[in-house]
């Protein structure tokens, strides 16, 4: 009954209360009415531990009637009930919330109502209430939120010293300073705040205040050595001493518990805080996934397995993270069959000590997360975990919208961008051609003398070697975006690459004189040498072509920590620094005499940036312009003994 | 007269300018413009053949394919400047040399008279000892010598220069050099390769002679330059 394209998503909350089992079957009938998707969730809390087993018992039933009904079983972790719930609800995206009727609000100060708490949090989510009417069966359920407190030494040692010090205290005025007994009184009331303030609990406050009326009565107030009390005042002042010890030890409770409460949040908040932020820095998904597990690394401190998957709940990619984040490039056969139950089951798997988590998005799982040793993190941990993970599977499943959305919007720039291409195309081709018809044209029908004919021929030439620079610009772009710039990259020597550049230069069109420094003859790049020929060919045309006054062209290659950096220079006139700013895109061209797509060096960025490296242009010293680009480096080690074979 | 050449080309403007330079260079030229005329005409038994490789109907590696099957002429392809894979394929075929799209006519004519003297030439590679330029080596001896100098190599260079000497004027792709002195070679075994031969060069290209006999095809393979004082290696 689960299946993806049910909109529907119930969530039924489950607890250890008798009237729990009604609440858990409302649910179920409910969702196989409407046919929705239900996920049977459990908020594990402090007191969990300390449920009796009937409880214990009662909730395991609730647990297993879920689950047979074919629903999730989730379990999060943390005290605020109503946050836990809600928190789930928003990143499963759930729908309607079924709750029993709790029977809270017998304390002191009435605490809201679980369901308020939870509508404060998610206005919007269908909330039903199953009514419990019978109170007697609750009974189990009634202790449940009671605070627990170890009895500590310290603070018991701390209350009978102030007690101590207020009764001195109390000679001291009656002996020595002949003050009225009622004075005393005060000096109680101020130890028991004293004590009440730092203590842990109430319970000292109120011993303490007791303690301190019956010492009171017995040593100052008429008759002495008594606890009898002979003037009314007197009662009426030990009342109030009592009745401000329990005041003050209960609010000051309550207001450490909220201080307690405060930092732990505030430290939840900083953690999701920090992985938001990091995640909201990646460029990629694969960047994204990086710094999550570094987060999630953080808060547990022990080795983890992360799996993205693909739509289809192949895995795409799997890491180890432990100190370190390694990619995973095989899985055991063992792993892959429980990822695929997770899959199929779609709850959380427990295997030994660990569990395979999977991480829910609004499509279905996207990735799954193991942790070999979930038992060793603490509740706080594994709370904080739960909603790590959500935030996670909401930043997979934003990436991918994402890969999607840029698809698309590439798609739309390349189809712009050929429209542009058209445009430039049809004009610039149309001049040299009008060059090259008109050339020949003049020299059929005309007799001319033959240097004329040799003039118009070379023009000729000229022009089809524009023509023929500008075509093979034109087929690598159309090749890179043909293959999705699918590059072949290999090993390939420097000198090589530029030996075979240089024979694809037409020199003998040009005054300019051509030096190649001498390279390392061993130095290799990995790159897909007919895209690296183009860009030096590009360059140095650019530089035969552009730099007019220029006499002297200059390439050299050298090696720079794991690149190899390339250099054509020339001594022309330079680039001005705001054209420098524009040589790389696509069709802007400097020299307005001169025809040019302004494909060249547009190309020469797609390339080298294709090949992970830079390209710049700057000043060279004492004129002329340098273009600088640089290509990842290898190493190619050989060992003859052994691949020879004689 | 061993100066016929079969054009294989369906372009008739560039079918035309060739024709024109090599009649004018004194050869004499029989035109295909398509496979079939191509196989027809391979009959003729011409001493060379230029060859593109896009022709119309049939695929110019089947062309080549077939010529192997019973003559040894020279085969020079003509493709286009990415498609090495085509020309890879093409001299594992069998053919001896490429030209690049668009090419240099000179260029044309120098690689045809290097194919036509290599072909002439056939026999006197069995002799033992082989000579180029200042390059010397005895197949017997095993010893190598440039501008009497001894040059000491390793054995996968010895076994690649001798591999290249024997195959003077003709590209060796990689694949064929790797198969040869490597036993059980590898693709990868490819930039292994470009190591050896850029070492081997690198001794055999000393300053005092300045000739260089090792070409690089990037991307395809190399060549052993036949030196001459002619045309000076090409």
């Amino acid at each position: 009954m689960l299946s993806d394209d049910i909109k529907e998503h119930i969530l039924v909350c489950l607890n250890s209360a008798p009237s729990n089992e009604k609440v858990v079957r409302s649910a179920i009938k409910l969702a196989n009415k409407k046919n929705a998707r239900l996920t049977a969730l459990y908020v594990e809390t402090q007191y969990t531990d300390k449920l009796d087993k009937v409880s214990k018992k009662l909730l395991n039933n609730n647990v297993k009637i879920a689950e047979e009904a074919g629903a999730n079983i989730v379990t999060t972790y943390g005290d605020d009930i109503a946050y836990q719930i809600s928190e789930y609800a928003k990143v499963s995206y759930i729908t309607t919330i079924i709750i029993g009727h709790t029977n809270e609000g017998r304390y002191l100060k009435r605490p809201k109502r679980l369901v308020d708490k939870i509508l404060n949090y998610l206005p919007d989510v269908e909330i039903y209430i199953i009514p419990n009417k019978s109170v007697t069966e609750s009974k189990s359920y009634k202790s449940y939120p009671k605070h627990h407190y170890k009895i500590n030494k310290k603070d018991i040692l701390f209350t009978l010293l102030i007690i101590l010090i207020c009764t001195l205290s109390g000679f001291i005025i009656e002996k020595l300073l002949n003050f009225n007994e009622v004075n005393i009184v005060f000096f109680y009331i101020l130890g028991v705040l004293l004590i009440s303030t730092q203590t842990n609990g109430k319970i000292y406050g109120i011993v303490g205040s007791i303690f301190g009326a019956l010492i009171y009565t017995f040593l100052f107030s008429e008759p002495k050595n008594s606890f009898q009390i002979a003037k009314i005042d007197n009662t009426i002042t030990l009342i109030i001493m009592l009745i401000v010890a329990i005041v003050t030890s209960t609010l000051t409770t309550q207001v450490k518990l909220q201080a307690n409460k405060a930092v732990t949040n505030s430290y939840r908040t900083s953690i999701l805080f920090e992985l938001n932020q990091a995640i909201n820095l990646a460029n990629n998904l694969e960047d994204m996934i990086h710094v999550a597990q570094k987060q999630i690394y953080k808060l547990i401190q022990t080795s983890f397995k992360f799996y993205l998957l693909n739509d289809n709940g192949s895995i795409l990619l799997a890491y180890l993270c432990n100190d370190s984040i390694n990619k995973l490039n095989y899985f055991e056969i063992n792993e892959n069959n429980q990822i695929n139950q997770v899959l199929e089951s779609k709850v959380k798997l427990d295997i030994n000590n660990g569990s395979f988590i999977p991480l829910y998005s609004e499509k279905g799982i996207v990735s799954i997360i193991y942790i070999s040793e979930i038992n060793n993190l603490d509740r706080e941990q594994k709370s904080l975990l739960t909603a790590m993970i959500n935030q996670v599977a909401i930043a997979v499943e934003r990436f991918k919208l994402n890969e999607a959305k840029n698809q698309a919007l590439i798609q739309f720039e390349n189809e712009r961008y050929r429209l542009n291409m058209f445009r430039a195309l049809s004009h610039d081709l149309r001049t040299p051609l009008t060059g090259i018809t008109g050339s020949a044209k003049s020299i059929l029908s005309n007799k001319f003398t033959e240097n004329t004919v040799n003039d118009l021929v070379s023009e000729i030439y000229d022009d089809s070697i524009w023509l023929t620079n500008m075509v093979e610009n034109l087929l690598f772009l159309s090749k890179l975006e043909n293959e999705k710039i699918v590059i072949n990259k290999e090993p390939q020597l420097v000198d090589e690459i530029i030996d075979e550049a240089l024979k694809h230069i037409h020199k003998q069109d040009t005054n300019k004189e051509l030096y190649v420094d001498k390279i390392d003859n061993l130095l290799m790049v990995n790159a897909d040498v007919q895209l690296i020929v183009q860009v030096i060919i590009n360059l140095v045309n650019n530089a035969i072509y552009h730099s007019n006054s220029g006499k002297k062209i200059c390439i050299s290659a050298s090696s720079i920590q794991d690149f190899v950096l390339f250099s054509i220079s020339d001594d022309g006139d330079g680039i001005s620094d705001e054209n420098k700013q524009h040589m790389f895109e696509m069709f802007f061209s400097l020299d307005k005499k001169r025809r040019g797509l302004g494909l060249g060096l547009a190309l020469c960025k797609m390339i080298v940036e294709a090949h992970n490296g830079t390209i710049i242009t700057e000043d060279n010293i004492p004129k002329g312009t340098v273009f600088k680009f640089t290509i990842p480096r290898v190493e190619v080690t050989i060992n003859e003994q052994l691949d020879f074979n004689s | 007269m061993n100066n016929s050449i079969l054009i294989v080309e369906d372009d008739i403007s560039i079918t035309k300018f060739i024709q024109a330079t090599l009649e004018a260079n004194s050869y004499q030229c029989i035109m295909a413009y398509s496979g079939e005329e191509a196989l027809n005409y391979t009959l003729t038994k011409p001493n060379l053949i230029i060859l593109d490789l896009g022709l119309p109907d049939i695929d110019g590696i089947d062309i080549i394919k077939k010529i192997r099957l019973w003559s040894k002429c020279p085969i020079i392809v003509v493709s286009a400047r990415w498609e090495y894979l085509e020309k890879i394929e093409a001299l594992d075929a069998g053919a001896d040399d490429y030209m690049t799209k668009p090419f240099n006519i000179d260029e044309l004519m120098a690689r045809i008279r290097v194919a036509l003297r290599r072909n002439n030439n056939d026999i006197t590679l069995n002799d033992p000892i082989f000579t180029n330029g200042n390059l010397k080596i005895d197949y017997n001896a095993g010893t190598v010598e440039v501008g009497n100098e001894e040059i000491h190599l390793t054995p996968i260079e010895y076994k690649v220069l001798i591999l290249l000497s024997k195959n003077v004027g003709k590209v060796l792709t990689h694949r064929t050099i790797l198969k040869e002195v490597w036993v059980n070679y590898l693709e990868s075994d490819i930039p292994s390769l470009r190591v050896f031969v850029a070492t081997l060069r690198k001794k055999l290209e000393i300053e005092s002679v300045k000739e260089k006999y090792i070409e690089t095809h990037i991307g395809v393979g190399y060549k052993m330059v036949k030196i001459t004082n002619a045309d000076n290696g090409e």
